[in-house]
C-alpha cells in the first residue's frame, strides 16, 4: 500500500437519477505502483470514465478510501484536490478538450498557470513538452489548424508538461483512424519507458496489451 | 517582472482575447456603461463648472460685503414710503451704520445717474455712477493712472470724474488725465483712470457684476445739479443713494453685521422695507446647498445608468459562462481552484466595464467641448470629473460580473467536461 500511488478500496459512486440512485461503482479496488502502465477495459456504460475522474482526483465516491500520492483524497479539501491536479495529474481525453482559442504552445502552457512555477521553467517544460510529441514546428497553431492525431499529440504534451507522477487517458485513441493510434500508442509507450505512471482506458485490445496489467469492467466492479 | 505580474498580466491577456473573440457583441454590451459614464463626467463637469463660476462671481462681490440696494416701488408703495417719511437709502443710513456697527470697516454710498455725456461720438454712452471715496476699495477697484474719488471731492463737490480702462481709450482725446469730459452742462476733470477690470461674469450669471470698464465715476453730490426738475415731477421722491456698500473686517463678522444693519434700517427706515439687503457670502452658502441637491440628482441618475449598464454586462456574461462550460472543465482538470474561475471571469467583466469606463470618458470630454461650445456653459473637467466615473465603471464590473463570475466557479467540473 504505502508504494502505492494509486490505491483504492472500495470505490462507490452513486448517481441519483430522477429519485433512484443508480450505483455506478459498486466496489472498485485498485493499487497502482509508480512506474506502472494499466489499461482498463470495458463495455461502454460499465463506468470507465467514472473511475478515471475519481482517480484523477476531479471527482469524488460516494463511498471507499482513495489515497493518491499518500493523501487520503476524501478529506482533502477542494483547493487541495486543484493544486494536486495541477502539479500531479495529467489528463488526456477522447476528445482532446483543447481550448480552441489558444495556440499549442499556450494549450500546453495552460497547467502551469495554475500552479507557481518560474517563467523560465515553464518555458523549458513547455518546449521540451513540444519537442517530445515532435509539434515543435506548430507551436503557434491553432488546434482548428491540426489533425485529430495531432491534436492528441498536443493534448498528451500538456499533460507531460507539468511531469506529473500520474497520467490518465480516457480512450486517446478513440476518435482517431488506426495510423494516428499507432502513434499515439507509441508515444504512451515512450512515456511509460521514462518512468511515468499511466492508466489508459481504452476500447482497443491492441492498446491495451501494451500495457503491464489489463483491468477488465463490468457494469462497476473489475471482473 | 516577478511571476505573480506576469501571471496577472495574463490573466488580463486571457480576459481581453476571449472579449475579442466577440468584438461586436462585447461592444453592445457595453453600450449602458459607456453611457453612463459619459453622462456622469458630463454631468459632473458642468456642476463644476457651475461651482467655480459662482464661485468666482461671489468673490468679486466680495465676501466681506454686505450689499444694501434701493428698491424700485410702485404707485402704491410710494405713497406708503412717503407717509412713513422713508425715502430709501441715504447718507443717514450710511452715519447710523457706521455708529452702529463696530465691525464695519469701510462704506460706500452710491448712486446710478443717467446723464448725457456731450461732446461726444454716439455710440459712446457710458455709465455713470456718483460714489464715494470708499467704493473703489470695496468693488476692489484699483487706479492706475492719477487717483480715485476723494473725501474732499464729495465735501467740496468738485467736478472731477474718473474713466474706465476701456473707456478712457475710446474716449481719445477726452479719455487723458486733466481732459474734460461734459456731462450734462457740467465740465469735468479727468482725475484718475481705472486698471483693466477683470469682470467674470457671462451670460448665466446669478448676479450680475458691472463692467467697471465702461463707467465714469463722479463724486457724489455732484449729479443733483442733473435733473432738478425730474425730482420735482410728480412730487415722486427719488432716493439719495441707489446702492451702499458695507465692507466688514472679517469674513466671519458678516452675518452678525448684517443682522444688526438690519435692526438699525427698521428703524430709520420706520419700517419700510424699500431697500434690499444683498450678502454675497449667504449666496455662497444657498449655491452650496442646490450643489448638494445638483450632486444627489446626479447620483441618481449615475446610479441608474450605471445599473442599467451593468445588468447588460452581466447578462453578457451569463451567456460567456454558459457557452464555455466546457471551457471551465477544461481549466478545473488541468488544476484551476474556484478561485482562479472567479478571477478569470471577473476580470473579464470588468475589463468589459473598465473599456466602457474609458470609451465613456472620451464621449464625455466630447459631449462636454459641445456643451461649453452651444450651450456657452462653464463647464470644468476636474479630476473628480473623470475618477468618479472611472471608478464607478470598475466597481460596477466587480458587482455584475461577481455572480456569473461565482456562478462559473461552482460548475461541477465532471459535468461541465461532459457538457455537449
Ligand atoms: N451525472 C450523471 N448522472 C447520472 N448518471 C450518470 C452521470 N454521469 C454518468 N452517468 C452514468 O454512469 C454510467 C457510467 O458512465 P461512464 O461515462 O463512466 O461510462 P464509460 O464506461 O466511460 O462509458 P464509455 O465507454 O461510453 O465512455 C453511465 O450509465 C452513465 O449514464
Ligand atoms: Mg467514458
Amino acid at each position: 500500500m504505502t508504494d502505492s500511488l494509486v490505491y483504492a478500496t472500495g470505490l462507490k459512486k452513486e448517481y441519483i437519477v430522477g429519485a433512484s440512485p443508480v450505483l455506478v461503482l459498486k466496489s472498485i479496488d485498485i493499487s497502482v505502483k509508480m512506474g506502472e502502465f494499466v489499461a482498463i477495459m470495458g463495455a461502454s456504460g460499465s463506468g470507465k470514465s467514472t473511475l478515471m475522474h475519481i482517480l484523477g482526483c476531479l471527482d469524488r465516491p460516494t463511498a471507499g478510501k482513495y489515497m493518491f500520492n499518500g493523501i487520503d483524497v476524501l478529506t482533502t479539501s477542494d483547493n487541495a484536490l486543484s493544486q494536486v491536479r495541477a502539479k500531479n495529474i495529467g489528463f488526456v481525453f477522447q476528445t482532446f478538450n483543447l481550448l480552441a482559442d489558444l495556440n499549442v504552445y499556450e494549450n500546453v502552457e495552460l497547467p502551469f498557470h495554475y500552479s507557481g512555477l518560474g517563467s523560465q521553467q515553464i518555458k523549458a517544460r513547455v518546449m521540451r513538452s513540444v519537442e517530445e510529441v515532435n509539434l515543435q514546428h506548430r507551436v503557434k497553431h491553432k488546434p482548428s489548424e491540426l489533425s485529430g492525431g495531432e491534436k492528441q499529440r498536443v493534448a498528451i504534451a500538456r499533460a507531460l508538461a507539468i511531469e506529473p507522477k500520474l497520467i490518465l487517458a480516457d480512450e486517446p485513441t478513440g476518435n482517431l483512424d488506426s495510423e494516428s493510434s499507432a502513434e499515439i500508442l507509441k508515444l504512451f509507450k515512450l512515456i511509460h519507458a521514462q518512468g511515468s505512471t499511466i492508466i489508459i482506458v481504452t476500447h482497443d485490445r491492441e492498446v491495451a496489451v501494451q500495457a503491464q496489467t489489463i483491468k477488465q469492467m463490468k457494469d462497476g466492479i473489475f471482473v | 517582472m516577478s511571476d505573480r505580474v506576469k501571471s496577472q498580466l495574463r490573466t488580463i491577456l486571457t480576459a481581453t482575447r476571449s472579449l475579442l473573440r466577440h468584438k461586436l457583441r462585447s461592444g453592445l454590451s457595453i453600450l449602458g456603461i459607456v453611457c453612463g459614464v459619459m453622462a456622469v463626467l458630463a454631468m459632473i463637469s458642468i456642476g463644476e463648472g457651475a461651482r467655480e463660476e459662482i464661485l468666482r462671481q461671489i468673490e468679486q462681490l466680495g465676501t466681506k460685503n454686505i450689499i444694501l440696494k434701493t428698491i424700485q416701488l410702485t404707485d402704491e408703495q410710494h405713497k406708503i414710503a412717503r407717509e412713513k417719511m422713508s425715502s430709501g437709502l441715504s447718507r443717514y443710513d450710511i452715519a447710523r451704520i457706521r455708529e452702529g456697527c463696530k465691525s464695519v470697516k469701510l462704506i460706500a454710498g452710491s448712486k446710478d445717474v443717467s446723464a448725457t455725456i456731450r461732446g461726444l461720438r454716439k455710440e459712446i454712452s457710458p455709465q455713470i455712477i456718483a460714489c464715494q471715496s470708499n467704493y473703489a476699495a470695496v468693488q476692489n477697484l484699483a487706479v492706475i493712472n492719477g487717483r480715485f474719488i476723494a473725501d474732499q471731492d464729495v465735501v467740496s463737490k468738485n467736478q472731477v470724474c474718473i474713466l474706465g480702462n476701456s473707456l478712457s481709450k475710446r474716449m481719445g482725446f477726452a479719455g487723458n488725465l486733466g481732459d474734460f469730459v461734459r456731462i450734462d452742462n457740467f465740465s469735468y476733470k479727468v482725475v484718475g483712470i481705472l486698471g483693466r477690470y477683470d469682470r467674470k461674469s457671462t451670460k448665466t450669471s446669478v448676479v450680475s457684476v458691472r463692467d467697471y470698464n465702461e463707467i465714469i465715476f463722479i463724486p457724489l453730490g455732484t449729479e443733483k445739479g442733473f435733473y432738478p426738475e425730474k425730482l420735482s415731477q410728480n412730487n415722486l421722491t427719488v432716493s439719495e443713494l441707489d446702492k451702499i456698500v458695507v465692507q466688514v473686517h472679517e469674513s466671519d463678522q458678516v452675518i452678525s453685521t448684517s443682522s444688526i444693519m438690519e435692526r438699525i434700517l427698521e428703524v430709520s427706515h420706520n419700517g419700510m422695507r424699500d431697500y434690499q439687503m444683498v450678502i454675497p457670502q449667504e449666496l455662497l452658502r444657498k449655491s452650496q446647498a442646490t450643489q448638494k441637491i445638483f450632486n444627489i440628482v446626479l447620483g441618481v441618475i449615475a446610479g441608474i445608468s450605471l445599473l442599467v449598464g451593468g445588468i447588460g454586462v452581466m447578462n453578457i456574461m451569463l451567456a460567456t459562462v454558459s457557452e464555455r462550460t466546457r471551457e471551465i472543465g477544461i481549466r478545473r482538470a488541468v488544476g484551476a481552484t474556484q478561485h482562479h474561475i472567479i478571477v478569470q471571469f471577473l476580470t473579464e467583466a470588468v475589463i468589459l466595464t473598465f473599456s466602457g469606463g474609458v470609451a465613456g470618458i472620451a464621449a464625455g470630454f466630447l459631449a462636454v467641448r459641445l456643451i461649453t461650445a452651444y450651450a456657452e456653459w462653464n463647464t470644468a473637467i476636474t479630476l473628480w470629473s473623470v475618477s468618479v466615473p472611472l471608478i464607478m465603471s470598475i466597481l460596477a464590473g466587480v458587482f455584475f460580473g461577481l455572480y456569473p463570475a461565482v456562478k462559473a466557479s461552482r460548475m461541477d467540473p465532471i459535468a461541465a467536461l461532459r457538457y455537449e
